[in-house]
């Protein structure tokens, strides 16, 4: 193997460890021909970026070696004015960021493992986080995407302008998909004015006072960066009452405005908001990383409710302007009861390898699938 | 009819979708099938085989069954509005229109969304949700007329999309009928459901994947306070400009609309634009909004930006009625063009924001070459152009030279790293320009996604991607296999 890649890459970009070799392409091209030489060989690729995500399952399983899109970190095109980015796909999340502040802008994303994940890896995983209330999801800002087919061949879709209706959107269904379909190489994202000044507020009650304070809070002329709720084990954790909790981060010139705001509807609803210092967004993301980490999605008006049995025992954290968001469990809980008892309302929980899909969903997912990587090649643990 | 002899593949569709939807529901007599042989644009024409109107998700999963079964292709309609020659029928084809499926089925305020039939008629949606504090965001300028399903066939966007975004961003979840009939829900009442992201790819598969029979969309709440400023200048540059300095200001306006001289010209003759001053070279029209304070502080930025790029005065409109006023004549612009000129051909070409200046005096340009008046109404915020090229289709040979004009167009958005669509689609119109944004293995990619969904090539066929029938020679393509074996790739590029 090390015979054949080496003429690609050359021997610096090769490693071994764990028993695999682990190639790090530094240019698209180099990426594009290793794949091929895989493709000729049948030699299935673990696709990895920065390795943040590593721990979450094991998903080096079952692959011949493993693709680092590590020295893929080029800039390719910062257009300022336009409020466009494009980067390779190794570049990191967290240095992303802190180039655009320079900007005043900023990637409308603040992903779980921000401090080590790579571009790609958020895009492949499709993991936002609680800046979602006010931007959306990963899948909203990327305007174009180039990837390497199973068959080494480099590809894109989209483009580098803010609307684009050319053509299938593939950039929706690379985003989360788990490196399974197409090795992202590069990716084209919108970006926002940087959201300053910032103030978080966390406002904690029983079960019923953040019932209300939710409704009035969606409904009311507020828009929050983000607006999450908190499950009592969650805030204990963090040091805080062992009671139900809904964080709002709000920014922009009216920043008073939507404090006084606040403080009037958290008032008529009995609780009073106080403002939390530093990144408490950032910590409450640690709290929930892996082990035990899953997705879920529940209809927002309904998380407190279904949630109740087991608030006092887990970390939770819902996005309220969404319904997704994050518990954490651990050895003793059924997690297959959970998985039935949100997919009964329409929600799900997923575990990053066992979303539950109904037959003919699953079906046409497959097929999907096997047509872009037919000799499944790609991630074969991600599937 | 083929009464004589053996029936061919349609008149056995016919009976059978008689019997399926009553006599009342089915089209075939010529002269009840014209109103259907084109969309919003009418330089293409071609009568469907049948025309049928279903009321629900089974009736239309019965209808792509029987299609299937025989081989017929067919082509979905909404209110065919399109303006790319999305909904034209091919040769021969059942055209499917949703024009009967117009129930809004629930709304669900303390989640934010409402589930609608494909012919839901897009600002029904606002009305009915209006009263309680929503809206539906994407608001194309037909949306008084285009329905819901079409907007999500042609990802549409409209006049708010710049903060808010287009179609896609505002859909959940559907009910699809799959080119065999089968019936499948994507999305859901959560986004971002586990597995790939169906309902993100099939937004804006122009009825090329089969056909959304319900559809679940996200609702806003109205923004506390808005506010619509109309500066007018004496040169479009200057107002492409300013739009570039909001932007770079850190200003995300709702929406920002740009109408140059002649478009104004337009809507005064046609009465819609009684509250724009006389004599501007350009307008620009730029609707803040959000809470009251920040509504305040960007209108004085806003205006600051104005004037310091010369504007000639700055209007403000902060009720309701008054705002409707302003925006009145934007919406009616295009129907205002028949004021001007026989016939207009609508472009739809998206250029990065900040090269907005250098591409208008383009295609300036351009137009005066062809020798053609060019009259441009756009969303300038998005960078999406519309630049409205008008001639008269009865005098012989106009409607080919607008065609390359057209395409001249297109390509510059491309050299400046556009796009050749930003909301009106590909359709059959563009599809020959395809190749000047993808390669062919980009092409080649996307042909992947229709050998899963449609591997008969029967939803839609000839639209989006180009064929050599209709490109000629010079445009080297991918084929999709009609049999649907495998995909062919045609590496002749
Ligand atoms: C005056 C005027 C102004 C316009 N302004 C705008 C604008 O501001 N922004 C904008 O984006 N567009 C605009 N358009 C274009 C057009 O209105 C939109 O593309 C609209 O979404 C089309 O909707 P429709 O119901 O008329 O669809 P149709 O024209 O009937 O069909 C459009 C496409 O959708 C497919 N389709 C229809 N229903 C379904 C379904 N249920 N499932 C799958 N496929 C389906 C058809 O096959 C076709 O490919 C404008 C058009 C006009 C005439």
């Amino acid at each position: 193997m090390n015979d054949l890649l080496t003429p690609i890459v050359g021997e610096a970009n090769i490693q071994s460890r764990e028993g695999k070799f682990w190639v790090t392409p530094p240019t698209q091209a180099q990426m594009a021909a290793v794949v091929k030489l895989c493709h000729d060989r049948a030699w299935k690729i673990a696709i990895v970026g920065q390795g943040s995500k590593l721990h979450w399952r094991n998903p080096l399983a079952g692959a011949d070696l493993v693709l680092s899109t590590a020295k893929l970190d080029r800039l390719v095109d910062h257009s300022q004015g336009d409020l466009t980015i494009t980067v390779e796909a190794g570049y990191r999340f967290a240095a992303l960021q802190s180039f655009l502040t320079q900007y005043q802008q900023c990637l409308g994303i603040d992903p779980p493992y921000r401090e080590q994940c790579s571009i790609g890896g958020v895009v492949a995983t499709g993991e936002s986080g609680s800046w979602r209330h006010r931007y959306n999801s990963v899948r909203d800002q990327i305007l174009g995407i180039k990837f390497i087919r199973s068959d080494g061949e480099i590809v894109k879709a989209g483009g580098r302008v803010v609307k684009n209706v050319a053509g299938y959107d593939l950039m929706k269904l690379l985003t989360g998909s788990y490196g399974t379909l197409g090795l992202i190489t590069e990716v084209t994202f919108r970006l926002y004015p940087l959201p300053t000044p910032r103030v978080f507020y966390l406002c904690q009650g029983s079960a019923e006072a953040m019932q209300k304070l939710r409704s009035l809070l969606l409904r009311s002329a507020i828009t929050p960066l983000s607006l999450d709720l908190y499950s009592p084990y969650l805030l204990q954790q963090l040091g805080y009452q062992p009671q139900w909790g809904i964080g709002i981060e709000l920014a922009g010139v009216a920043i008073e405005f939507a404090s006084n705001l606040l403080r009037d509807i958290a008032q008529n609803c009995g609780v009073t908001p106080q403002v939390v210092e530093g990144d408490f967004n950032r910590s409450v993301a640690h709290l929930l990383e892996t082990p035990g980490r899953c997705k879920v999605g529940v209809p927002s008006a309904q998380a407190l409710e279904i949630f109740a049995p087991i608030a006092d025992r887990y970390p939770l954290q819902i996005h309220l302007g969404s319904g997704l968001g994050v518990l954490k469990g651990d050895d003793t809980w059924d997690r297959q009861y959970w998985q039935q008892e949100l997919a009964k309302g329409g929600g799900f929980l997923s575990t990053y390898n066992s979303p539950m899909l109904s037959p003919p969903l699953q079906d046409l997912m497959t097929k999907i699938k096997q047509q872009f990587d037919p000799l499944h090649l790609f991630n074969p643990a991600g599937c | 009819m083929n009464l004589i002899g053996k029936q061919t593949p349609l008149d056995r569709l016919f009976a059978q979708f008689q019997q399926l939807l009553g006599k009342e529901r089915v089209v075939r007599a010529p002269s009840d099938l014209l109103p259907y042989e084109c969309d919003g644009l009418t330089s293409y024409k071609q009568k469907p085989g049948l025309v049928v109107l279903p009321r629900s998700t089974a009736e239309v999963s019965h209808i792509l069954r029987l299609c299937y079964q025989e081989g017929v292709p067919f082509v979905p309609r909404g209110a065919g509005t399109g303006l790319s020659g999305g909904a034209l029928p091919v040769e021969g084809c059942v055209l499917v229109v949703t024009s009967l499926m117009r129930q809004i089925l629930s709304i669900d305020y303390e989640n934010q969304r409402v589930v609608v039939q494909p012919g839901v008629v897009n600002n029904w949606v606002t009305q009915a949700v209006s009263g309680a504090g929503f809206y539906y965001a994407p608001d194309p300028s037909s949306q008084s007329v285009c329905t819901i399903g079409g907007n999500v066939a042609e990802n549409s966007g409209g006049v708010h999309c710049l903060k808010y975004g287009v179609t896609t961003n505002h859909v959940l979840g559907m009910k699809w009928v799959l080119p065999d009939g089968a019936v499948v829900e994507v999305g859901g009442i959560i986004p971002e459901m586990p597995g790939y992201d169906l309902c993100g790819l099939l937004v804006g598969s122009e009825g090329t994947l089969g056909i959304a029979t319900e559809i679940t969309l996200r609702l806003l709440k109205s923004p506390e306070a808005v506010r619509v400023l109309l500066a007018a200048f004496h040169r479009v540059e200057a107002a492409g400009a300013t739009v570039s300095d909001i932007i770079g200001a850190g200003i995300i306006p709702a929406g920002m609309e740009i109408m140059d001289r002649l478009s104004l010209e337009a809507v005064k003759q046609a009465g819609a634009g009684s509250c724009y001053p006389e004599g501007a070279g350009a307008i620009l029209l730029i609707e803040v909004d959000g809470m009251t304070p920040e509504v305040e502080v960007y209108s004085e930025a806003v205006t600051q930006l104005c004037f310091k790029n010369g504007a000639k005065q700055v209007q403000v409109a902060t009720t309701p009625e008054e705002r409707l006023q302003l925006w009145k004549g934007r919406k009616a612009a295009f129907a205002a063009m028949g004021k001007l000129s026989p016939n207009y051909y609508v472009q739809d070409g998206v250029i990065p924001r900040t090269q907005l200046p250098y591409v208008l005096a383009e295609i300036e340009r351009l137009g005066a070459e062809y020798g053609f008046k060019v009259a441009n109404v756009f969303h300038a915020g998005d960078g999406n152009l519309h630049p409205l090229i008008l001639y008269d289709q009865s005098i012989p040979g106009q409607l080919e030279q607008v065609e390359h004009l057209g395409g001249e167009i297109l390509k510059l958005c491309v050299q400046v790293g556009g796009s050749i669509s930003g909301e009106h689609g590909i359709g059959a119109d563009k599809r020959c320009y395809m190749p000047t944004m993808f390669s062919a293995a980009d092409l080649e990619t996307m042909q992947w996604v229709r050998q899963v969904f449609d591997p008969r090539n029967l939803a839609n066929p000839t639209k989006i991607f180009p064929t050599p029938r209709t490109c000629g020679e010079s445009a080297k393509f991918v084929l999709s296999n009609p049999q649907g074996k495998e995909n062919l790739a045609a590496e002749v590029w």
